[in-house]
């Protein structure tokens, strides 16, 4: 196999891995499988493509603004839209699901709408003059980038949820909310934090793909899916689940589609995902505590 | 109104609306395309009316069993002699079977996984339709579908698309009758009671892969109907961005009744391709419409239309309950 395409396999896998974290996030504060992630980092960075190339910003404003509109997105849609429709839904889990495909829906119409409906090539975070040879593989400044930023916001997120006030009480109130407004944590603020952390994420994960693979109004929904089916591989048991799923995924599609061609892309991760689902529903990494 | 009457008045005025239809759209062949493609996504909405609003399961695959029932039409019209009408059936239980085998490999999953495997099924489905060129004429589609033929005479397209009006109202009232029926009532029971349910004698997963499967064959007739008036299939039509529209239509028209399903897709089209004001706009419009009713008018237009008649008339109450069984 060409080294190259191990590249191709950290730099993709990356991606999937934030994602699936910004789910792992959410879940943990609020209990949540919030689909609608994808498409904030589809909006983040077609959002910041569209400022890069048409307004002429600075590329850190840019990726910042995006970031920010994505963790906004995710606020407002646990406000005006998660949190009366669960109220209402009295412990069924579908309102909640039909709400937040038509957020995803909502999203991605209106990135089309205010950033246009073609797709926007990114920008790379770091611009090497002289990309770094690997064997017969070549690293692009980019992927270097893509691994960093990677890596750095998985160690921070892991000392958040181990060391900080909101961290601990997070997983408290994924667990059960009920359990937890009994014993007075403030819930709806704990719900609030993971949906803006895990927009966060998704915000700053869609910029520093978009360089690689450019981005249009419709990317989100892929993103939603691969990042979904990476998180459920990965497991709920640790914050690094999301990592080796998102890495396993990228594996199994690169892999698949250098050998059986492109199209196979799609159908190895629907058997992947029906496999997962069907035999190993927890993922790689369970939680070792009975409930 | 005894129920009888009650069921016959709505079967007469629906159809009424339904003949007005036709005679609107008739003889004119852009407002036809468009009965068409609202016909078509008619039938995809109430193709997941059953399992879906009255199931409570979200299978999302519904691209495909309207690519089943399109591309069936499509080979039968290029590839073989036989009469057109046989590939409603054939497209019809293609599209059940591909329906029962996806809902046996998600049988355990529910909410969240079901919808991701459903929509990853429906991706890998369209990718299938661009991939297998020998079969489905790669992307660029089957074209040049011979008209059906009647006594040796061809069938003009006014008649097939009074035909596909007929169909869409025809299979509401079926789902609306079915809807009230015993089996109706078990299928909307379930999804709130699946215990109580199975220990009255009903497996649950075998009534859920029936409503896959009759779900899945209404889709199919959408597609069969929408290739034999288009008279050329593109794999581009039958893309699983699709069932983001589809599935918000019985939402926002009201899911108390199919016909909630139908008035949402003739909301839909008339926004997305009629006014020109909203053609840019459309679907962004559409869809923080559905947010807004999901949020703040979950009974949907028709519902409170329905609450409104019944107020009217001094009735409380009623059938305007949304998810229990009467």
């Amino acid at each position: 196999m060409p080294a190259q395409l191990l590249v191709s396999i950290v730099e993709i896998g990356c991606f999937f891995a934030l994602i699936a974290l910004s789910y792992l996030i959410v879940l943990y504060g609020a209990g949540f499988f919030h689909f609608a992630l994808g498409p904030y980092a589809m909006f983040s960075a077609l959002g910041a493509a569209y400022w890069l190339s048409v307004d002429e910003w600075p590329l850190w404003l840019a990726c910042l603004s995006g970031a920010a509109a994505a963790t906004l997105l995710s606020v407002l849609t646990e406000l005006l839209v998660v949190r009366p429709i669960e109220k209402r839904a009295d412990g069924e889990e579908l309102p909640g699901l039909i709400a937040v495909v038509a957020v995803m829906f909502a999203v991605s119409q209106l990135g089309g709408w205010l950033f246009g409906r073609r797709p926007l090539p990114g920008q790379p975070w770091i611009d090497l003059e002289e990309p770094i040879e690997w064997g017969s593989a070549v690293i692009s400044g980019q992927a270097v980038a893509t691994l960093l930023v990677t890596l750095a916001l998985f160690g921070a997120l892991a000392a958040w949820l181990r060391w900080s006030r909101y961290g601990q009480w997070l997983r408290a109130v994924g667990e059960n909310q009920q359990a937890a407004r009994t014993m007075g944590f403030p819930v709806a603020r704990i719900r609030l934090v993971a949906f803006a952390v895990g927009g966060l994420i998704a915000g700053v994960a869609g910029p520093l793909f978009s360089s690689k693979a450019g981005v249009s109004f419709e990317s989100g929904l892929s993103y939603s899916l691969f990042g979904f089916i990476a998180f459920v591989i990965g497991g709920t048991g640790s914050v690094w689940g999301p990592l080796a799923g998102g890495l396993f995924l990228a594996a199994l599609q690169i892999v698949a589609s250098y050998v059986f061609g492109s199209p196979s892309l799609n159908y190895a991760t629907l058997i992947a995902a029906v496999l997962f689902f069907a035999f190993r529903p927890e993922g790689f990494f369970a939680r070792r505590v009975r409930h | 109104m005894t129920r009888r009457s009650s069921g016959l008045l709505e079967a007469t005025l629906t159809l009424a609306i339904a003949v007005a239809a036709i005679f609107l759209v008739s003889g004119n062949p852009y407002l036809e395309a468009v009965a068409l493609l609202t016909a078509t996504y008619a039938f995809i909405s109430l193709g997941m009316y059953l399992p879906f609003i009255m199931g409570g399961a979200l299978s999302m695959a519904y691209n495909a069993y309207l690519g089943l029932g399109a591309y069936a039409m499509a080979l039968v019209a290029t590839r073989t002699t036989w009469d057109l009408a046989w590939a409603v059936p054939i497209g019809a239980l293609l599209a059940a079977a591909v329906a029962v085998v996806l809902g046996m490999a998600t049988r355990r999953l529910s909410g969240f996984y079901l919808a991701a495997v459903t929509l990853l099924f429906g991706i890998a489905f369209s990718t299938w339709l661009v991939d297998a060129e020998a079969l489905t004429g790669g992307s660029a589609g089957i074209q040049s579908l011979r008209a059906p033929s009647l006594d040796g005479q061809p069938v003009g397209n006014s008649v097939l698309v009074a035909i596909t009006i007929l169909a869409v109202w025809l299979v509401g009232l079926l789902l609306s009758r079915l809807r009230a029926s015993p089996f109706g009532i078990v299928v909307r029971t379930q999804r709130r009671a699946a215990i109580a349910v199975e220990s009255a004698g009903v497996r649950v997963s075998t009534l859920s892969l029936v409503t896959l499967a009759v779900g899945a064959m209404v889709a199919a007739l959408g597609g069969s109907m929408f290739a034999v008036v288009n008279h050329a299939v593109l794999p581009e039509s039958f893309v699983v961005e699709l069932v983001f529209l589809t599935m918000f239509m019985p939402l926002l028209g009201g899911q108390d009744r199919p016909w909630g399903a139908i008035l949402g897709a003739v909301l839909v089209v008339t926004f997305t391709f009629q006014l020109t004001f909203f053609k840019s706009t459309g679907s962004l419009f559409f869809s923080l419409a559905v947010l807004l009713v999901l949020v703040a008018a979950p009974r949907g237009i028709l519902g409170y239309l329905l609450l409104g008649w019944n107020r009217l008339l001094g009735r409380t109450g009623g059938d305007s309950g949304m998810r229990g069984p009467r």
